[in-house]
């Protein structure tokens, strides 16, 4: 062939585009490529490898177009939920639940974790009766309408108090099924005068579904501290404190089909409070948004790999933002909504005025 | 007919540094930047000659331009991972600094991130042969960063 002749003289790619290359990489990569030569060991404090790098890592984000806003929890029977999409979130699509699940107690709702196939999860909180439990989950695929009702299947010894934690609502594609996470804690009631039973004081429980039931996790994790769950990869992930460590604030991410837990570590040094940090979906990585505690600018990281610390890289500091405001989908207040990162949209919660504004970071615009 | 005569008369010849003469239409000239200057440079009937660019890879080009004219959006994402599937990762290299060289915009964009996607799993080593850089650390300098971020050498390929 001809060009054999040519490829032995070795041309190499120029300069502009190598870095054109390497700033299409995940972050994973371009940190291993970091020793392949010194100059290239500090690209990422390079501003401006970092601004194309950023560039090209949000712009590439397509996933969801709509946002899920939760209103009226200050008036707990106002029933307010709205769907945010178009491309520049113009509609707002006030969302009617399915009549048969709309009751007096499930306008206090919450949803768990993101949108699957759209389909979104929403629960109460537990009720106590006379002599049962009521808690509602539910299912609700927004596009058919359709909806399930979970089965709560719990049970509490006399003597205990009940305490629910979701934590997770996830996809496996392989069985093409959905599953939720949920802790129970059993509180012994400090007056009970009867007898108590010998009790597990916590578990882990999983549902299925398919199956449409919940199995018992013969093992112990860190449980969910915020609203701030999401789903991603398989996996389900949330901000727990480590088991043993109950200062060390860790991201746990659950595999929803070898049922294998892992933790990261996160550095906690700008920012201890979890209601300014968020948990995010950017372009196919977990990302945190850290609100830095005295000025009103922001901290992009990117996780590198689940279970190691020092693979969290930030990736870019927007702001100062006009206005004291929290990350969405940061806030583990109950009556705030959940939304997050779409097409290279941050999105902000105005602390006060509880409006709503994004921060564009594809062209770096409010 | 006319029409098509008409073309032939307007096409541009570009000689390719293995001697052999392209004729294309002026539409595809000028989607290559650098083919767009020479143009109004010189005599459009004159022969231009591209000593950085082969055969192989002005006829990958111009493949490219002439079949993105898909009509929609999803033809033209199926002809372009048709189009870079069929190319080993050296014949992307090669075709890459011709496009640089020429200037084609629309690969420009396509082509690193292409690269970019098949080399996202290869070794540090790998990388240095590819891109010809010279590694410039000594060794106890690679072995520090190597052991900082060993968690990135997880999962890489096979050379």
């Amino acid at each position: 062939m001809a060009t054999t002749k040519h490829e032995k003289v070795s041309i190499n790619i120029p300069y502009d585009l190598i870095f054109n290359i390497l700033s299409k990489l995940p972050i994973k990569s371009l940190r291993r490529f970091s020793c392949v030569t010194p100059s290239w060991a500090n690209l990422l404090e390079n501003p401006n490898f970092m601004m194309m790098y950023t560039h090209n890592f949000f712009r590439d984000n397509d996933h969801d177009t709509s946002i899920f806003l939760r209103q009226g929890m200050v008036e707990p029977y106002d029933d307010n939920s709205f769907l945010l999409c178009g491309e520049r979130f113009e509609n707002k699509v006030k969302l009617y639940l399915p009549h048969a699940i709309q009751d007096d107690e499930f306008k206090c709702r919450f949803k768990l974790g993101s949108i699957i196939n759209g389909t979104i999860c929403l629960y109460n909180e537990l009720q106590f009766g006379e002599d049962e439990i009521v808690q509602k989950v539910v299912l609700w695929n927004l596009s058919s309408n359709e909806f399930k009702i979970i089965p709560p299947d719990v049970h509490c010894p006399p003597g205990f108090f009940l305490q629910v934690y979701f934590s997770g609502f996830g996809f496996v594609k392989l069985t093409n099924d959905y599953k939720l996470i949920r802790k129970l804690n059993f509180v012994i009631i400090g007056n009970w005068d009867g007898v108590i039973e010998d009790y597990p004081v916590s578990s882990w429980q999983l549902y299925s579904l398919k199956s449409n039931s919940w199995k018992e996790l013969d093992f112990e994790m860190p449980s969910n501290l915020s609203n701030d769950e999401i789903y991603f990869n398989g996996m389900c992930h949330w901000w727990g404190r480590k088991i043993f460590d109950e200062e060390e604030l860790v991201l746990v991410s659950f595999n929803l089909s070898d049922e294998v837990f892992y933790t990261t570590q996160v550095d906690t040094t700008k920012c201890y409070l979890l209601f300014t940090r968020a948990l995010v979906v950017i372009n196919d990585s977990i990302a945190t948004i850290v609100m830095h505690e005295d000025e009103n600018c922001y901290d992009i990281s990117i996780l590198g790999e689940i279970g190691v610390k020092e693979s969290w890289t930030k990736i870019i500091t927007i702001g100062p933002i006009p206005c004291i405001s929290y990350p969405i989908g940061s806030i583990p207040c109950i009556s705030y909504p959940i939304g997050v990162w779409i097409r290279g949209k941050i999105f902000f919660r105005e602390s006060i005025t509880k409006e709503i504004f994004w921060f564009d970071l594809s062209v770096r615009l409010i | 007919m006319a029409e098509k005569a008409s073309e032939s008369s307007n096409s541009i010849s570009l000689n390719t540094v293995d001697g052999k003469i392209f004729k294309v239409s002026p539409t595809i000239a000028n989607q290559m930047q650098t083919i767009q200057s020479l143009i109004k440079a010189y005599d459009s009937s004159r022969v231009i000659s591209l000593p950085h660019v082969n055969a192989f890879h002005l006829s990958k080009i111009i493949e490219y331009l002439e079949g993105k004219s898909a009509t929609t959006v999803s033809a033209v994402k199926e002809f372009e991972a048709q189009f870079m599937k069929d190319l080993s990762l050296k014949q992307l290299k090669g075709l890459l600094i011709a496009v640089g060289y020429l200037k084609v915009n629309e690969l420009l964009e396509l082509m690193p991130k292409t690269v970019a996607k098949l080399i996202e799993n290869k070794s540090v080593e790998f990388l240095r042969k590819f891109f010809g850089i010279v590694n410039d650390f000594t060794p106890s300098e690679e072995a520090k960063i190597r052991e900082e971020i060993a968690w990135a050498f997880d999962g890489v390929d096979e050379d």
